[in-house]
């Protein structure tokens, strides 16, 4: 562990130096051989990652002590003096246990998603691209969870938005993948605005963006500043905006309402880009982010409230959409918006343990979900439609095997991962409001049930397999289908796809053990006792504490702190399985054994379903409130531009002219004795003004 | 001080001179291919032995008439590596040696480098000239050489004309500057600047000694130096002179006498300044006004031009005007510190002026003219048209210099611009500020043309207008049927032009290299900044 820690700029470095490989020698040197670098450089920083994690686990340590590790790469950005205030923005990793955690699930799923794509991407033109962009990922987002100061996490935060960009975008020749690439752009502008304003405001109010300066205890990182309130004379209103600004990031980046719009259309990504970047990690950067900077948050109840909100509102009103969807990817896309959701309620209700564990089980299932919705567009050369396909378990055993796994977890089925993570989010929920417990519980009901309806509409029922007949890719994922889809008809699931996949299952079934509300084998609440040991959550809980008073069990619990009671509190658990029960036998009376019944219940609803298959016009939303508005405005820069500033530089550039011409012909005329009396003219002019 | 110790690269380039005076006596093809080698030797030796003599303080000879400071070795090292290039540039590539495409030398190949040393020589004699005369000396020592480098560069009637030009108007300077010099020594009976500051400073009679005939002499070497700078009111010869030379020629010509009179009329200054810059504030808004009419003047006579050759003279006019920026912040500013960094901001631009004029004329020379005629490369826009397409490499280099003499980031002209307005900027003296901005300004219009230059190379059409370049690059049809004459492989000139890219680039980019060559510039001039010493 300590060569990690004293090397621990290799985990970025490492698949950077794949990504370089892969991208310039790629196209001409290593072609189909375009995967080794990435291989190399994420497994490399994968294995450091988990021997990091394994090695702090094993760490012993005292209740109340903070873990953490510092590690200085280089002075990066070092700007002002001592009467300005030094801005001071060095590379350098902060180590703990969140670190540690968020490197394990980033690396090691990232890995897992670089073995699958090997095999789904074979054939693609510009496969080395591919591979260059998933490194470059890996690299931004390593850089993201190990920054020790703001600079260094947007600077992640930016690189990830990059490639996000550049790989929702990989089928360029696509109008939509354009478009959505496009869009995933501009919509997290929007948040990244905020989220830069918020780190200005960090800086103007606490002089420094380092969480911890030279460590905590130094009180010279502003997290520390703002535990004790030591802000800046006179800059201590802003502090109260810090986190609103901060969290317009988030929710940018993590697609929260209304900032949401862009992460369904990045579907059209290659499907191991939605896995890895659009479920798995990236999104789940706001998460991070709201957690590693929880000290600012959690005193501000405003800020958290709004959290709360924003993201129990996006949880349902995203699990709806997903009811009426049909296409695979989508569904599972808005099920992310709304999984994303449960986090931030997490967050928001002081329980960010709760909101880790669900960000770990989560990238697990729906990792797994995603790529097995690639093995099923791979045998179906293409298609996603739900409604063209049906009962494709003879065809795919395995993965229809994966498939019910990954939607049981993420339905929250008893003792499966994503039951222990989402039941732990709504009681802290229900601990702070009944209502927002409630709203939970229900959206737990909703997401069992979009869940199943597609695993039964896709595995179950009679047989009907879209493509068999080589008229493939019409529409959806044209480009996609060509190379894999010819291969795929052979064997449809490659070993080299099914292996990731069965760890990732392993993953899905198994995650929940990490953070159990009682002990099994090992300790209960292990994921919250090892997280408490880091500083940013150790001070979050003292800032809770000295706001809201005594913490309640759950709170505790949350914030990493040792519960007072050890008894298991069965209720929540128990009301929670039964929630994902009912989706689950909903889905199935709805469609499997009566699919006639849906179609008909959805027509006897027909205005909701409007709604729904509209996605509440969120899109035309835009459309006429921003696009439009920005349309307009942007026609009034051009004019202001064309007419106000062109006729000014038309002027500048026009009377130039006219001064030139008229020294031109009035004094270059090329006359020898011309340039000497204008000279000597020029000379006693001079001396009479001098002597005047 | 023995004096031979003080001048050793002097000597090295005169020893050389003079070889190849002997050798211009030989007509063997050989002896002309053997010329420019003897003098890129000459050039690094004496580099090498401007770089060993470096020492703190002043150094003087026995009569007081050479003083070699800290910036008079930065400026002969930076006008002896820079003058390298200018070897670089004139490379005779003709398998007899007589001439490459863009210079013809007949027989004079020795001769013409012969010249190109004895002007370098002067510039050095210039840097560490310690009395009038030797300053005299040293300023005609590198002018008169570059009047018969004009007319011998080309069997042109232009060159012909362009050098008489230069020669007539250049002879009248000479005139005024020891009119001058011949005041100045009258009013204070010393012909040793350091003596002239002691009389200058000496209470019983002060500043005020000669009055105005003090300031008429100040004037007229001010307008001969100023004339070396091709400044307004005294550039009326630049652009007949440069469009009339061979490129190299042209580009050696916007240098050496450019550092020369700045050299020159730094030293002036802080002469008539008593060595504390103590200026008559006339004369000090002389400085200022000079400096805006002469980048303004340059950079919109550059905006009409139609031959790049002639625009390129205008462009050096206005960047003479961005020295003389420097000059009147220098003579503005109260604090010796801004003094300090006005003066290291002039040190430093001279040098990166010297480079980004070499990568620019480099590219020119290596493009050929649509017009096929002896010693003739590319001038016009014309000749320019769409050889970006066919020659990447130079199209991105005059890109480079391009924007480099504009000052766009990243290259070694935003530092250079930087540095000039930021004591400016810094004093809050307002007619500083208002300079600053003017500066500004004018950054933009040079932009007019300078892109103008750039967007010519990275045209659609070859010129003609007819074809598009990119579709015809493959087809060696094209090559055939339009008979274009080759660029020229020239490697010393590539060399020039690869070294100066490199530079340019690595100045603008590699912000340590930039910062230790503006550390080198300012500890060369601090002691000028301090006053009194």
């Amino acid at each position: 562990m300590n060569f990690v820690i004293e090397h621990s700029y290799l985990i970025p470095l490492l698949p950077l130096l794949g990504a370089l490989a892969a991208g310039l020698l790629g196209a001409k040197v290593l072609k189909h051989n375009s995967h080794w670098p990435i291989w190399i450089g994420v497994g490399a920083s994968a294995l450091m990652a988990i021997v990091l994690l394994v090695g702090m686990l094993t760490e012993h340590h005292e209740p109340g002590r903070m873990m953490y590790f510092m590690s200085h790469w280089f002075d990066w950005i070092v700007a002002g003096d001592e009467k300005t205030g030094i801005f001071n923005a060095a590379a350098g990793a902060f180590i703990d246990p969140l670190t540690a955690v968020m490197l394990a699930v980033v690396c090691g799923i990232g890995f897992l998603i670089t073995v699958f794509s090997k095999g789904y991407m074979h054939g693609e033109s510009g496969y080395f691209r591919f591979f260059a962009y998933l490194g470059l990922f890996i690299s931004a987002m390593t850089i993201l969870v190990m920054g020790d100061n703001l600079i260094m996490l947007y600077l992640g935060w930016e690189g990830v938005g990059l490639c996000s960009y550049l790989l929702i975008g990989y089928y360029y020749e696509k109008p939509a993948a354009r478009e959505a690439a496009k869009k995933a752009f501009i919509v997290n502008r929007i948040g990244d605005f905020g989220f830069a304003l918020g780190i200005l405001l960090t800086f103007y109010c606490f002089g420094t963006v380092s969480f911890f300066g030279t460590g905590p205890g130094s009180n010279t990182g502003f997290l520390e500043k703002a535990l004790h309130g030591i802000a800046n004379p006179g800059t201590e209103v802003y502090v109260f905006w810090i986190p609103f600004c901060l969290m317009l990031g988030a929710f940018g980046k993590s697609a929260q309402f209304p900032l949401s719009v862009w992460l369904p259309d990045a579907m059209e990504g290659p499907t191991p880009v939605s896995a890895l970047i659009h479920a798995a990690t990236m999104v789940t950067a706001g998460v991070y982010m709201i957690v590693r900077l929880g000290t600012l948050f959690v005193g501000n109840s405003n800020a958290m409230i709004t959290i709360a909100v924003i993201g129990a509102f996006t949880a349902i009103w995203a699990a709806t959409i997903a009811l009426r969807q049909s296409d695979l990817k989508k569904v599972f896309a808005y099920s992310t918006v709304s999984q994303l959701g449960f986090m931030f309620v997490g967050v928001a209700v002081l329980a960010p343990v709760a909101a880790v564990f669900h960000l770990i089980t989560h990238a697990f299932f729906k990792a797994l979900l995603f790529l097995s919705s690639g093995v099923v567009m791979h045998a179906t050369g293409g298609e996603l439609d739900m409604c063209k396909m049906s009962g494709l378990k003879r065809r795919l055993p395995k993965t229809r095997i994966l498939m019910l796994i990954g939607c049981l977890a993420l339905s929250g089925f008893p003792l499966l991962s994503g039951f222990w993570s989402k039941d732990e989010i709504v009681h802290a929920a229900g601990g702070k409001s009944l209502v927002l417990g409630a709203v939970m519980l229900f959206t737990s009901l909703l997401t069992a049930y979009y869940t199943f309806r597609l695993y039964f509409r896709v595995f179950e029922g009679p047989e009907k397999i879209p493509g068999g007949d080589h008229h493939h890719g019409l529409s959806q994922g044209d480009s996609e289908s060509h190379g894999p889809a010819a291969q795929a008809h052979h064997n449809p699931e490659p070993l080299s796809m099914m292996l990731p996949l069965a760890i990732l299952a392993i993953g899905a079934v198994f995650a929940g053990v990490i953070n159990l509300p009682f002990a099994a084998g090992v300790r209960e609440h292990a994921l919250g006792h090892f997280l408490q040991q880091s500083p940013s959550f150790a001070m979050a809980a003292r800032v809770a504490t000295a706001k809201y008073g005594t913490l309640t069990d759950t709170d505790k619990l949350g914030l990493g702190q040792e519960p007072t009671s050890h008894v298991v509190e069965v209720a929540p658990l128990v009301i929670g399985g039964g929630a994902a029960l009912i989706g689950i036998a909903l889905a199935f009376v709805l469609h499997l054994q009566n699919r006639a019944k849906a179609d008909e219940l959805a027509g006897r609803f027909g205005s909701v379903t409007r709604v729904l298959d509209a996605k509440y016009w969120v899109d035309e939303i835009y459309q006429a409130l921003i696009v439009e508005p920005a349309r307009a405005l942007g026609r009034l820069f051009w004019w202001f531009d064309r007419v106000i500033v062109g006729g000014a530089s038309f002027m500048i550039g026009v009377i130039p002219q006219i001064g030139g011409a008229a020294l031109k012909f009035s004094t270059q005329r090329g006359y020898l004795q011309g340039y000497a009396v204008s000279m000597l003219a020029c000379l006693v002019l001079i001396l009479l003004w001098m002597f005047m | 001080m023995n004096v031979t110790q003080l001048i050793i690269p002097e000597l090295t380039l005169l020893a050389a001179a003079a070889l190849l005076f002997l050798m211009g006596g030989s007509n063997a093809p050989k002896t002309r291919l053997l010329a420019p080698v003897v003098a890129l030797l000459a050039m690094v030796g004496a580099l090498v032995a401007s770089l060993i003599g470096q020492r703190t303080g002043v150094r003087m000879d026995d009569t007081g008439s050479l003083a070699v400071t800290a910036l008079s070795v930065y400026i002969k090292s930076i006008s002896i590596g820079v003058g390298a290039l200018f070897v670089l540039l004139a490379w005779p590539t003709s398998r007899d040696g007589a001439s490459n495409r863009s210079i013809s030398f007949s027989t004079e190949t020795s001769e013409y480098f012969a010249l190109l040393l004895l002007a370098i020589t002067g510039m050095c004699v210039v840097a560490s000239a310690n009395s009038l005369p030797t300053l005299f000396l040293g300023i005609e020592l590198a002018s008169i050489p570059t009047y018969i480098m004009v007319t011998m560069s080309r069997p042109h009637q232009q060159a012909q004309e362009a050098g008489v030009k230069y020669f007539f108007l250049g002879a009248l300077s000479a005139a005024m500057m020891l009119l001058g010099m011949s005041y100045l020594f009258g009013v204070t009976g010393e012909m040793r600047l350091d003596h002239i500051i002691d009389v200058l400073r000496r209470p019983a009679d002060g500043p005020g000694i000669g009055g105005s005939l003090l300031m008429l002499a100040v004037l007229l070497m001010m307008m001969s130096f100023l004339f070396k700078l091709a400044a307004v009111p005294l550039h009326f010869y630049a652009g007949d002179v440069y469009q009339g030379a061979a490129t190299p020629v042209t580009a050696a010509i916007s240098f050496i006498p450019k550092i020369a009179g700045m050299t020159a009329l730094i030293k002036l200054l802080y002469v008539a300044g008593a060595g504390t810059w103590a200026l008559d504030p006339k004369l000090m808004k002389l400085v200022w006004i000079i400096a805006v009419l002469t980048m303004t003047v340059g950079n919109v006579l550059g905006l009409l031009q139609y031959n790049v050759k002639r625009v390129l003279a205008y462009s050096s006019i206005a960047h003479s005007g961005y020295l003389l920026v420097g000059l009147a912040t220098l003579v503005h500013v109260k604090a010796p510190e801004q003094r300090g960094d006005a003066l290291a901001a002039i040190a430093f631009y001279m040098l990166a002026y010297g480079v980004m004029n070499v990568a620019v004329f480099g590219v020119l020379m290596l493009l050929p003219a649509k017009v096929p005629a002896p010693a003739r490369t590319a001038e016009t826009y014309d000749d320019l048209a769409g050889a970006g397409w066919r020659h990447p490499v130079l199209g991105v280099v005059m890109a480079l210099g391009c924007f480099s003499l504009i000052g766009i980031p990243a290259t070694a002209g935003f530092f250079g611009k930087l540095y000039l307005l930021k004591p400016a900027i810094q004093s809050g003296n307002t007619a500083l500020v208002w300079l600053a901005v003017l500066t500004m300004i004018n950054a933009a219009i040079s932009a007019g043309y300078y892109l103008k230059i750039v967007t010519a190379m990275w045209s659609k059409s070859d010129g003609a207008g007819t074809e598009a370049i990119r579709d015809t690059a493959h087809d060696s049809a094209y090559d055939l049927g339009h008979q274009a004459p080759a660029t020229e492989r020239s490697v010393p000139v590539l060399a020039a032009i690869a070294l100066s890219a490199a530079g340019i680039l690595a100045a603008g980019i590699v912000f340590p290299l930039t910062g230790a060559i503006y550390r080198a510039a300012a500890s060369a001039t601090a002691w000028l900044a301090d006053g009194p010493r």
